[in-house]
Parts: C-alpha cells; sequence; structure tokens
C-alpha cells in the first residue's frame, strides 16, 4: 500500500512538473535582482584591483573583511561560508536555531513573498491531483484561488504551532542550561543540546506532516473547517499509523539524502572561468529545484494516502461536477465511484 | 676548559641563565615575597587563605600607605566598575544566581617593619580594618568599585625600609565572568588574594581599578601551600616541592622565584601528560599538560604548538629560563580559557574539533608566547597593554605562520556544537584584523592613551591589531633580521624589568641608528589611518599616467611598482605627503599593472583592496561567482521559510 501511494503521488507530481517549475522561477526571481545588488556592491568595491583576481582564482579572506566593512547590505553577503555545503548547512542552522525573524528586513520580506506563494502552490499542487495526466497552468492556479482562504487559515494556524515549538525549544534551552551549568563534559552538554533539538524539530516535522494531511482533507472533501480538517487528519493518522508512519518516514529520508548530497557535492570555490561559475550555479540550482520538487510532493503524497484509504481514486461525482462547472472546464475523467467516506 | 667557557659563551643557556639571575640588572621589587596558605572548600567555593608579604620600600621617599588589589571584589555585586563597563561594552552572558558571584574580604591585617639587624624583631602593628582601611577608585570616582583597598599605615615606611604584612582573607570563588572562577568541580583561581600594587620611585602607587584591563604587579617569590581535597590534581605558578596527604586533604606546596603572579588550578578530572621540551641550543623545559576527559587525543596537539612557542620564541627574543611550564586545558563553559599567568597559561578546545582548525593551536601558541611578553618582560598592562598583547599577537602570527599552515575557515553549527571545516577557505589572519576601511576601529582612541582609559571599543584593536600590525610594519621596513636583533636586546634588557613604550622605542632606535619619531608619532600618538590607493591609469595623447593618492590622514613613504605590456617593470618611491602624485610615462607598452606598497610593507594600510590596478581585472566574473554563491544560499534560505507554508 505505501509503495502504491509513493507511485501515485509521483505520477500526480510528474503530471504537474511544468507547475514545479513555476515555483522554482519565483524562488529564482525573488533571489535574483538581490544577487545582482549584491554582484553590484561586489563590482564596485572591487573596481580594477588585484583582488579581483584573487578572488577568481580562489580565496582571500582579507577581500570578504573589507568588502564587510564598506557595505551595509544583507546578512551573509561578505560572509564567504555562504560556498560549497555552506549554502545548504548555514541556511540550515537559522531555522533549526529560530533565527529567521532577525534577519534583514529585505531578506524575512522576499521570504514572506515566497511563503505566501507556496501557501497558494501547495493548495493548488493537491487539487490538481484529481486530474488525470498533464495539468494546464490556468487549472492549477485557479484551484490555488479556489483553496488560498483555507490553506491560509491553515498555514496561519501552524505558524501558531512552530511559535509554540520553537518557544518550546528556547525553555528547554533554558532547562539544559540550568541543568547543565556544572557539567564540565562538553559531551553531556552536546548531548542534551542535541537531544533538545531532535524533539523540537521531531514535533516541528511531524507537525508539518500532520498539517500537510489535513491540507488535502480540507482539498479532497471540501472541507470548510480546517480546524475539523485538521482532527479529522489526527483521527486518521492513528487509524492507518503503519501506512501514514512509513510515509512520514520516507519523506524524511528522501529529505535527509537530498541535504547529505547536497552538502558532499555542492561546489565549493574553484571556479576560474566563467563556465565554471555557471555551472556551480547550475548545480545549486538543481538541489533548489529538488527541494521543491520534494515540497511538491510531500502535499501530493498525503493525497495519494488519503485517497488509497478511501480506496476512492476521484472525486465524487457531485463535487467535481460543482467545481469543474464553476471554472467552465470539463472534467477529465468520468470515473464516478461515488464512494468515499460522508462529509 | 677554555673549549667548555667558549661554547656556554656563545649559547643562549648562558643568556636565559643570567637573565634569570637578574643580570644586566632587573628593577629592585617592592613586593619581594608571598609567603600564603589557601585552602580551598569546593562546596563552599570559598578559599581561607593567609599571606605573609614582605615589602620593601623601594622608592624615594616615605610612604603613608599601601595600597593592595582586591581583584574579585570586581564580581561582588553588579556595581563594580568591570560589570558596569561589561554590561556597555561586553554582552556578559548566563543567567547569574545569588551563589555565582564572588568577593574578596580582608579580616585581618598586621603589620612589623622588619629590622635587618633583627629580621624576627621590630614593632607589629594590627590595623584596624574599619578606620584604618579604605576603597578607593583612584581611575573612576566609583564609590561602590572595591577593588583597590587601601591601608592607612599607622606611621610612614621610610626609603628602604621593609615590612612584613601578614593577611587573612576570604575568597568567594565566583562563577567565571572573566579568566577566574569555578564551574562544577573545576576551579581555577587567579588573583584570588590581596595583591599589593606597585610603588613607583617618586612614591606614587601604581594601583588601578580593575575595570578593562589586565594586570601589573612586582616581581616576587612566591611559596604558596595549596589544600585541596585529596585526589584533586592541581597545577599552579612554579614548581611543586612537597605533598602531604592528611585527614581527607592534600596540600600541595609551589614556589618559584621571579614571577608576578600566582594562579591556580585544580579539579579531579584532569588526565595528566608530561614531555620534555629539547631542541639544540635551548635549555630544557618540563612540560605538563592537565587535560580535560573530553578533550583526550588533543594532547600532542597542545603539546605541538607549546614546544613550537618555545622553540621560535626562544631562538628568536631569548630563552624561556624557568625550566618547567603546566598547559591547563580549561573545563568546558568555564571562562578560565586563553589566560596567561607566569609558568602556567590555559589553552582552549572543543570536544569536536577538526586538524586545520588552527585551534588549539592559535591559542596556545599565543598563550605560551606571553610567558615571554608578560611573564618576563612584564609591561604595565593597566596603562601599556599593547606592550604585551601587540608583541605577542604579532609572534604569534609569526609562528603560525612558520609551523601552523594552512588553516582553514570553520564554521561552527548548532549553537556551536558541530564544527564544519571549508577545505576550500584558508584563513588569512591578516583578514581577520578588521581595520574596517575608514570607518575603522584605529580611530576610536590613540593608542598611547593609557590602556585603562580607552574608550568604548578601542582596547582590543589598540591592544592587540594595531601594535601587532605596528610591528609588522617595522619587520618589514627593517628586514626580519634587523629587527629581530631588536625584539632580542629589548627581551634580553628588559627580561624581569617593567619597561615602557619609551624603552622599546630607544632600543630600536639604538639597534638601527634612524630616528622613527616620524613612525611613532603617526602610529603610537595618533589615530589617524593610513590608506593609499590606484586612483587612475590613463592614456593621454602625450603618454600614460598612474596617479596615486594618500586617503588617510596618516602619512607613510610607498613604493609604487608599474607593470608594462611585455612583462618590463618600473619601481618608484613616493614619500607619501602629499595627498596625490602623479607619474607619467612616454613608452609604448601599455601599463597592464600598477601596485601601491607591493611588498606590504605597510601592514596599517586600512583597505588595501584600492592599493592596485589590473588592466581587464576579471572584477566582472569575482563579483558574479561570489554573488552567484551568495544567491544559492539565499536561495535555501527562501525554502526553508516556506517550511511554514
Amino acid at each position: 500500500m505505501w509503495i502504491d501511494i509513493l507511485r501515485t503521488g509521483l505520477c500526480k507530481l510528474w503530471g504537474q512538473r511544468r507547475l514545479i517549475l513555476l515555483v522554482y522561477l519565483l524562488n529564482l526571481v525573488l533571489a535574483l535582482p538581490l544577487a545582482l545588488e549584491v554582484e553590484r556592491q561586489w563590482r564596485g568595491f572591487l573596481g580594477a584591483s588585484e583582488a579581483a583576481e584573487e578572488l577568481v582564482q580562489g580565496f582571500n579572506g582579507r577581500w570578504f573583511s573589507e568588502f564587510g566593512e564598506s557595505t551595509e547590505s544583507w546578512d551573509a553577503v561578505a560572509d564567504p561560508t555562504v560556498s560549497g555545503a555552506g549554502a545548504l548547512l548555514g541556511p540550515l542552522d537559522l531555522f533549526v536555531t529560530g533565527r529567521f525573524p532577525f534577519l534583514s528586513p529585505v531578506l524575512v520580506g522576499a521570504g514572506g513573498v515566497y511563503l505566501a506563494f507556496w501557501i497558494f502552490a501547495g493548495g493548488a499542487f493537491v487539487a490538481s491531483c484529481r486530474f488525470k495526466g498533464r495539468v494546464r497552468w490556468v487549472d492549477w492556479a485557479g484551484l490555488g484561488v479556489r483553496y488560498f482562504g483555507r490553506c491560509v487559515r491553515l498555514a496561519i494556524l501552524f505558524a501558531v504551532v512552530m511559535a509554540a515549538c520553537f518557544w518550546l525549544s528556547a525553555f528547554l534551552g533554558g532547562v539544559v542550561e540550568g541543568a547543565t551549568r556544572d557539567v564540565v563534559d562538553e559531551r553531556v552538554v552536546f548531548g542534551w543540546t542535541m537531544a533538545r533539538l531532535t524533539l523540537v524539530m521531531g514535533l516541528l516535522w511531524l507537525a508539518r506532516q500532520w498539517f500537510n494531511y489535513a491540507r488535502a482533507l480540507v482539498i479532497v472533501e471540501e472541507r470548510s473547517s480546517v480546524g475539523l480538517a485538521l482532527l479529522r487528519a489526527l483521527y486518521l493518522m492513528w487509524r492507518h499509523a503503519a501506512v501514514f508512519g512509513a510515509l512520514v518516514v520516507t519523506l524524511l529520508l528522501i529529505s535527509w539524502a537530498l541535504f547529505g548530497v547536497g552538502i558532499r557535492v555542492s561546489p565549493g570555490v574553484g571556479q576560474e572561468s566563467g563556465v565554471g561559475v555557471f555551472m556551480a550555479f547550475v548545480v545549486g540550482q538543481v538541489f533548489i529545484l529538488g527541494r521543491i520538487t520534494h515540497r511538491a510532493f510531500s502535499g501530493v503524497g498525503y493525497w495519494a494516502f488519503h485517497q488509497r484509504i478511501l480506496e476512492a481514486w476521484w472525486l465524487p461525482a457531485s463535487v467535481g461536477k460543482e467545481v469543474f462547472e464553476e471554472q467552465g472546464v470539463a472534467s477529465e475523467s468520468p470515473q464516478e465511484t461515488g464512494g468515499g467516506e460522508k462529509q | 676548559m677554555r673549549r667548555l667557557a667558549r661554547r656556554l659563551a656563545g649559547g643562549p643557556w648562558l643568556v636565559g641563565t643570567l637573565v634569570f639571575l637578574g643580570w644586566p640588572g632587573s628593577a629592585a621589587a617592592g613586593a619581594e615575597s608571598y609567603r600564603m596558605s589557601a585552602h580551598l572548600d569546593p562546596e563552599a567555593r570559598k578559599v581561607l587563605g593567609t599571606a605573609e608579604i614582605t615589602w620593601l620600600n623601594s622608592s624615594t621617599v616615605a610612604v603613608p600607605d599601601l595600597q593592595f588589589h582586591l581583584y574579585f571584589n570586581a564580581w561582588r555585586d553588579s556595581q563594580s566598575s568591570f560589570l558596569t563597563a561589561a554590561e556597555r561594552w561586553i554582552r556578559v552572558g548566563g543567567r547569574r544566581l545569588p551563589e555565582d558571584w564572588g568577593g574578596i574580604d580582608v579580616t585581618r591585617i598586621s603589620v612589623r617593619s622588619i629590622d635587618p639587624e633583627n629580621p624576627r624583631g621590630g614593632v607589629r602593628f594590627s590595623q584596624d580594618l574599619a578606620a584604618e582601611t579604605e576603597f578607593i577608585q583612584p581611575d573612576d570616582g566609583n564609590p561602590y568599585d572595591k577593588t583597590v583597598w587601601r591601608v592607612l599605615l599607622k606611621r610612614a615606611v621610610q626609603p628602604g625600609e621593609r615590612l612584613q604584612i601578614d593577611l587573612e582573607f576570604e575568597t568567594k570563588v565566583p562563577r567565571t565572568f572573566a579568566r577566574t572562577g569555578f564551574r562544577g568541580d573545576y576551579f581555577f583561581l587567579a588573583h584570588w588574594f590581596p595583591k599589593l600594587g606597585v610603588l613607583e620611585y617618586d612614591g606614587t602607587w601604581n594601583c588601578h581599578q580593575f575595570i578593562q584591563t589586565e594586570f601589573f604587579s612586582d616581581f616576587s617569590r612566591y611559596d604558596v601551600r595549596l589544600t585541596v581535597p585529596s585526589g584533586w590534581i592541581v597545577g599552579a605558578t612554579g614548581r611543586e616541592v612537597e605533598r602531604r596527604q592528611e585527614g581527607g586533604q592534600t596540600t600541595f606546596r609551589y614556589v618559584e622565584d621571579k614571577v608576578h603572579e600566582f594562579a591556580w588550578v585544580t579539579c579531579p578530572r584532569f588526565q595528566e601528560f608530561k614531555r620534555t621540551f629539547q631542541v639544540r641550543g635551548l635549555p630544557p623545559v618540563e612540560l605538563r599538560l592537565l587535560l580535560m576527559p573530553d578533550h583526550l587525543g588533543q594532547e600532542d596537539r597542545y603539546f605541538a604548538a607549546t614546544e613550537a612557542t618555545l622553540r621560535y620564541y626562544g631562538e628568536w627574543f631569548g630563552p624561556y629560563p624557568y625550566g618547567y611550564l603546566t598547559i591547563v586545558d580549561p573545563a568546558f563553559g568555564s571562562g578560565s580559557g586563553g589566560m596567561e599567568y607566569p609558568t602556567l597559561f590555559t589553552g582552549g578546545t572543543r570536544w569536536w574539533n577538526p586538524k586545520g582548525s588552527g585551534s588549539p593551536e592559535g591559542v596556545t601558541v599565543h598563550e605560551c608566547g606571553h610567558q615571554f611578553w608578560y611573564g618576563i618582560v612584564a609591561s604595565n598592562e593597566f596603562e601599556d597593554a599593547w606592550l604585551d598583547e601587540g608583541f605577542n599577537t604579532y609572534s604569534t602570527e609569526r609562528v603560525m605562520q612558520i609551523a601552523f599552515q594552512p588553516t582553514f575557515v570553520v564554521r561552527r553549527y548548532l549553537y556551536g556544537f558541530v564544527p564544519y571545516l571549508f577545505g576550500d577557505l584558508v584563513r588569512s589572519e591578516e583578514a581577520a584584523s578588521g581595520l574596517n576601511g575608514f570607518e575603522s576601529p584605529l580611530k576610536r582612541d590613540v593608542m598611547a592613551r593609557p590602556a585603562y582609559q580607552y574608550g568604548p571599543g578601542a582596547y582590543r584593536v589598540n591592544a592587540y591589531t594595531k601594535p601587532a600590525l605596528m610591528l609588522l610594519t617595522l619587520e618589514r621596513l627593517l628586514g626580519w633580521d634587523a629587527f629581530r636583533q631588536v625584539l632580542a636586546t629589548y627581551f634580553g634588557r628588559f627580561a624581569f624589568r617593567h619597561p615602557r613604550p619609551a624603552d622599546f622605542q630607544q632600543i630600536l632606535e639604538e639597534q638601527t641608528g634612524k630616528d622613527f619619531s616620524w613612525f611613532w608619532d603617526e602610529t603610537l600618538y595618533s589615530s589617524n589611518v593610513f590608506d593609499y590607493a590606484v586612483e587612475e591609469v590613463a592614456t593621454r595623447r602625450d603618454g600614460q599616467e598612474v596617479l596615486v593618492r594618500r586617503w588617510g590622514e596618516a602619512i607613510f613613504p610607498v613604493d609604487i611598482r608599474i607593470v608594462f605590456e611585455g612583462g618590463d617593470e618600473v619601481l618608484e618611491q613616493w614619500d607619501g605627503r602629499d595627498r596625490w602624485h602623479r607619474f607619467r610615462y612616454e613608452r609604448p607598452e601599455k601599463i597592464t599593472r600598477v601596485q601601491v606598497d607591493p611588498g606590504e610593507v605597510l601592514a596599517l594600510d586600512v583597505r588595501r583592496v584600492n592599493n592596485s590596478w589590473v588592466r581587464d581585472a576579471p572584477t566582472r566574473l569575482a563579483a558574479r561567482k561570489w554573488s552567484s554563491k551568495w544567491a544559492v544560499w539565499f536561495q535555501h534560505m527562501l525554502e526553508f521559510l516556506a517550511f511554514a507554508g
């Protein structure tokens, strides 16, 4: 059953591959203007200096130090550890230690725009699973609009959960600090700290999966109450714990594998030509795309999970007709089983 | 015999021995000896102590009082000058519970004049602690600061008169605020006893409050008995000469001549390692490392760094004379790392510490190096902090460049516990100096100002960074061999003495035969910054022009190297006085490269990016390369932010 869910999810995702690219393009479009500004600042700083040669040929910390001191810019602009594995480790560390809100307002603002789009896109990806084959972007967007309000409500609730998790992290940090204030063995303090982070991140990850599933429920079962959807999701997660657990673990392992490979193969600072710089950038984009795909799959996978446990592959006819008549689009699949649990 | 005498006369052995014995003339000490006992109660976190101090009025006037440092009172409460300043300038992390505070209380003091004819005789006076002692604040007038304690003697001490001062005191050990304190069953104790200030020749006391600087005191003989619970390992200044066990307690006796501080550490968890430093031409040194169990496996790194320091400092400046040295690996979170005391220093490392990070090598070299600049050449750290920190930072960098390269950038993640070593990012120490261009912290204060008076944000740059770069500039100006000779002469002449900046300046001029007053005016006595630049390289009808400019206020003569197509080079000299200077060339070959100060003689130039010009510099490519890496970083950031959606 679990393999079926994965297979179904992947098929659905394949049908929306161009839309995954759309999300990726937004990610790129948000980053590019800022990166171009950083490039402009670097050019202004370097002028015709020999420093440019050294920075092309490798790394010299002196120039980063001087650049950082000469520019009023955003976080990490003059930090050479954004290269290589640092491109993943740095943001991961900022996330896990709850320091995102303290970044430059411009970065936080761009992040807010991206988040809003993902709230939209998350609903659209799940809702578009009702289509067979390739999904048109206009249908995808239309469904995104239809379910945006509910997805926003879910996102707000999840933000509360996130805040609670980070509050818990800070609280546990105080507990660990108090409990270890006379511990002189760093390994013990490290162990406690990792236990704290594992607990909090584990809770956060599980909460994310719960909300992802609730989003699928909201969409598939046309629920207007996100609260009830959350409760129902909990119930179904408990009822089908084994399959749900397998799905969660699979998603987690894929995430870790992505990160592990990314850390291993992320290009360092050795590019000395335009082609090399471009290829290094492309490798970075491949990982970004991988993460976006993984995130989309997380939503779609729960749609497949729900469909599978209900043993219904398409929406009940009445709901489908209503949706498509609204949008003026003929339903693609006529399989009307009339099955599924009552709302 | 003649052969032996010739061999000895030429060797550092002889210099070291003579230096140790006080030739060519150490200053007469005020506080000649400290005989102390200290009983540590780990449960109560207290040290009960007694001290018998022999003190000589080596000034030319009668002195009516004694002044003591009571350093631990900096942590008695939040109103001390140390913590008031620290709250402003340093974030004092961690929660402070009532039992975390420290302090030192003298419970009894009596004074006896020592009759040279009858050393055990003489009249003893008890001092009334309430009426005849007071806390004074000679530096900032903060009435709540109790780090300088003045005893008004019943009668003035005459020039040449010797006193015996007996004290009983109780020291409450704090959870470390800075350098000294406890964590769990680890106790590091420095400045834990009442310590006499230094009496100047004119009869004034040099006894500053403990605010933001380090320390200053006389060279003395220390004979100290330390009592701790049995099974606890002790490390201390000096050599252990006796050990007695009695009733669950062990008393260690440490003795050392000619040191100006006594620090000690104790913990039952230490793992002890010993090694002998032996390098041809230098006296052997017994090394004793006290290592915390979570750092096992790093002992070789500590020893390698210590031995490199003893070797290079010994060969360059003069041999380490004491014959033994204790290296303390501080406990995690103890706050006692990275500090120096005579014949003992603390390093600092992490449990997970990749090789190639420069740690613990860097801090070990630096703190071991302080045995020379601070321990032996004992400048006044209150007033001339740069004379030990700057000299030692400069020397440390030299050792690291020779013995421990390359080191790589390490970023620590997950609250600093998990390191990642960037194997393609080689660290450059000069880059870490943070001269900050035109907004330079060098401008915050004049280096010559007494360190305890430095304004906000000026201490670190004026005590460490600027003097180190100043010395590096001198080295490049004179050449290493000549500059090393200057440093060795300074070291030899002021070993076991308290030099002032003028002493080093005098030796520099004596050894080189040159007047360096212009250099000191621009560096030591000024907060102006150096910044030379290539402003423009232009082709005109009648030839090519190179325009160089002085953006900074400080002046320094610089070379300008101009390279032409075909490889031909011209080296111009510019006295650097005017705001700009133009060089013209009438030749067909195009200029391909211009460098101001190509040898980087002027290490104090606050902005080196503008020191060069390259035709067809790959600026666009360099900018794109690094901005594209930032872009990928930011894209990953966006993806994490999207987790909330």
